[in-house]
């Protein structure tokens, strides 16, 4: 790497930013962003959850093999999830004027690309170590630990960011050239295997997702980061009854993709765990329910696909001689059995796992009936969300109105679900209990009166 | 079927997208619409396929109004107006499948309407491909194979030879005269004179709209 290079490339920058320093203030802004967000909301979950713990078991457990293999899977999990987010959209991509009048050039590649991989690098080791002072600091305000537990923390979840910023960036490279193991630890040996017409790909890409978010356009942003389906075609779609026709698409879909069914169960598996657990510890802060409420919405979503597919056609010429609400109830059939039946398996492990009575097993998994009753209702509401209200598109409003039109489906399940569990686990059985089989029915009927406005709102 | 459009217009705010223009088309009849671009073909075929309400007029089908909103238009009309929305997890064969079941056919020779359906569009050899693995050519014939497939007795069809070569035109306009020989009814819009030639019955050319919002176009 040579020195005149590096000054051409600073000069460079120089002369993109006009000496401003703007690139500096956007990483240090979302810094500041993410600190205080864990900050708020961070820390009082981690605090949460050792404040409910049993300390000596919980020590145990970390010391265990069981701690360990936990840690194993966390870090296999996550280094998976970085591989395949790489492949879409790696820690090193600028944009697309750069990589197009500087990169393309003679200069070593490791240098025009080298800011990129300082941006992420520095945003990987703050945010990691942030994560781990949370949770290291949440054991010891809670008495579970020492101020060690803090310290060891921030440097283990370290360790841990950089490991998976390095694969994050082999699964880039994997698109150009095959990666060695060898190369994980030569970052400026990787980021010269980076093909232009790669990080081009990936730039265009980001920006039109950045562009989707923008109009609202969820089916494009959707198709940007899903992987194109290409197993399984010699297994076909059998003729058969009519009204089995949508349910069997959709297990077809979902074989030919099979990654979907496992990662809608495993998110429904964390949310219908943490609205179990918030129902029978009252202790458990709200924010824990609300937060399971968030994550069952999104695993009963993961496994909806042929919702959104048919709420993505709605306005085009029919091609199927179903209606529109037979085919959208058609398409429950498999979130049901996938999500839905991992959700009522969790509750009664749960409920298992604290009182070994069957009435009480029955009870959290009735309550559990009706929370996914309520996530019906706001996946079919966000499966026919329609377009994007034209208030969205103001300068003024747009941007908050935008989140807003994104975010309110979610947020309807997190309260409706998240709310009536706490509510439930401070009062016991009672008149919550009616609100929320009042809410579940509402909110089913939310799901089913925008069906019909999709279908029909197109008319113009 | 006997298709009807009287004095049909669509105007959005100052913008005019299809003046007056009235049209009739009977059962084995095809009628292919012509005009310059905006002149308001779509819009045409929009409102004949029940998808756009029209500003004035009515438009009919065997004296009935036409909505899409209404079952019996919907089992009557199959209608290509842009790109249909696929489903990225099923091949070509499955979505015809897919069809064909939706309707309620005989189960037991669904599969042979579907080597049929994909054959008549000469793509039968990708029938285990993803909408995806298609070339642009080979989607406007997937596209077609799929609106053609539907039970229909109106076919709309708009520029339904774009991306196409000159073997698979002339191979549309068989297939289209094969469908008015059936008695259906066919309204299409397009720029292609041979196919014109090859299968119109009628033609109804559509003067360019009028800019209602005092625009001309010139400097």
């Amino acid at each position: 790497m040579s020195a005149n290079e590096r000054a051409i490339v600073a000069n460079t920058h120089h002369v993109v930013d006009g000496g401003s320093g703007d690139a500096l203030r956007k990483v240090l802004y979302a810094l500041y962003v993410s600190a205080f967000l864990l900050m708020t909301y961070g820390v009082t979950l981690a605090h949460a959850f050792f404040m409910t713990q049993d300390p000596d078991w919980l020590r145990a457990q970390v010391v265990s093999w069981r701690g360990a293999l936990v840690l194993v899977v966390v870090v296999v999990v996550g280094a998976a999830a970085a591989w395949r987010a790489g492949r879409v959209r790696g820690p090193v991509v600028p944009v697309l004027p750069w990589i197009d009048l500087i990169t393309s050039g003679p200069l070593d590649r490791a240098i025009t690309l080298r800011r990129s991989w300082l941006i992420a690098l520095s945003l990987a080791v703050t945010g990691a170590a942030m994560v781990g002072m949370v949770i290291g600091g949440g054991a010891w305000f809670a008495r579970v630990g020492n101020a060690m537990w803090l310290v060891v923390g921030a440097l283990a979840a370290t360790a841990l960011g950089i490991v998976l910023l390095l694969v994050w960036l082999a699964g880039q490279v994997s698109m150009s050239s095959r990666v060695t193991l060898p190369l994980l630890s030569r970052p400026r040996a990787a980021l010269r295997m980076l093909r232009l017409e790669d990080l081009r790909t990936q730039s265009s890409r980001a920006t039109r997702m950045g562009g989707a978010v923008l109009l609202g356009d969820l089916r494009a942003l959707r198709l940007e980061i899903a992987v194109p389906v290409t197993r399984g075609r010699h297994r076909r779609l059998r003729p058969g009854r009519a009204w089995t026709a949508t349910p069997r698409r959709d297990l077809l879909g979902m074989l030919r993709a099979p990654g979907s069914a496992v990662i809608a169960a495993l998110v429904t598996l964390v949310g219908a765990g943490a609205l179990s657990w918030a129902l029978m510890y009252p202790a458990v802060p709200v924010v824990v329910a609300l937060a399971g409420g968030v994550v069952l919405h999104l695993g009963f979503a993961a496994a909806a696909e042929g919702l959104r597919l048919q709420g993505d056609n709605a306005g085009t010429p029919p091609l199927l001689g179903f209606s529109f609400r037979t085919e959208a109830v058609g398409h429950l059939a498999l979130p049901l059995l996938v999500s839905g039946g991992t959700a009522l398996a969790t509750a009664a492990v749960v409920g298992w796992s604290r009182e070994a009575s069957a009435a009480y097993v029955l009870g959290t998994v009735g309550w559990m009936c009706l929370m996914v009753t309520m996530v019906v209702g706001t996946t079919m509401a966000s499966a026919f969300r329609g377009s994007a209200p034209v208030q969205a598109f103001l300068p003024e409003s747009g941007p908050i109105a935008m989140a807003m039109w994104m975010a309110r489906q979610v947020m309807v399940a997190a309260f409706a679900t998240g709310v009536s569990t706490a509510v439930l686990a401070r009062t016991g059985p009672g008149p919550v209990l009616w609100a929320a089989v009042f809410v579940a029915v509402a909110l089913v009927r939310w799901g089913f009166s925008r069906v019909r406005e999709v279908a029909l709102e197109h008319r113009v | 079927m006997r298709v009807t459009a009287d004095n049909v217009s669509k105007v959005l705010g100052p913008i005019t997208l299809l003046p007056p223009t009235s049209l009739t088309a009977e059962p084995g009849e095809c009628t292919v619409v012509r005009g310059v671009n905006g002149s308001g073909k779509t819009t045409l075929l929009r409102i004949l396929a029940g998808l756009t309400e029209p500003t004035t007029g009515s438009a009919r089908i065997d004296g009935e109004p036409v909505d899409e909103r209404n079952p019996a238009t919907r089992a009557a009309v199959a209608a290509l107006l842009g790109a249909p929305t696929t489903y990225r997890d099923l091949t070509l064969a499955d979505h015809l499948t897919l069809i064909d079941v939706s309707w309620g056919r005989d189960p037991d020779t669904c599969d042979a309407r579907v080597r049929a359906g994909l054959a008549a569009l000469e793509i039968g050899h990708l029938a285990a491909r993803f909408p995806h693995e298609l070339s642009s050519g080979q989607s406007q014939l997937f596209r077609l194979a799929m609106t053609m497939f539907r039970p229909s007795r109106l076919l709309i069809l708009d520029e339904p030879e774009q991306r196409l070569d000159t073997e698979k035109r002339a191979l549309l306009g068989e297939l289209i005269n094969e469908r008015t020989a059936a008695g259906t009814t066919v309204v299409m819009a397009s720029h292609d004179p041979a196919l014109t030639e090859t299968v119109a019955d009628q033609v109804i050319y559509l003067d360019e709209a009028e800019p209602a919002d005092g625009w001309s176009g010139e400097g």
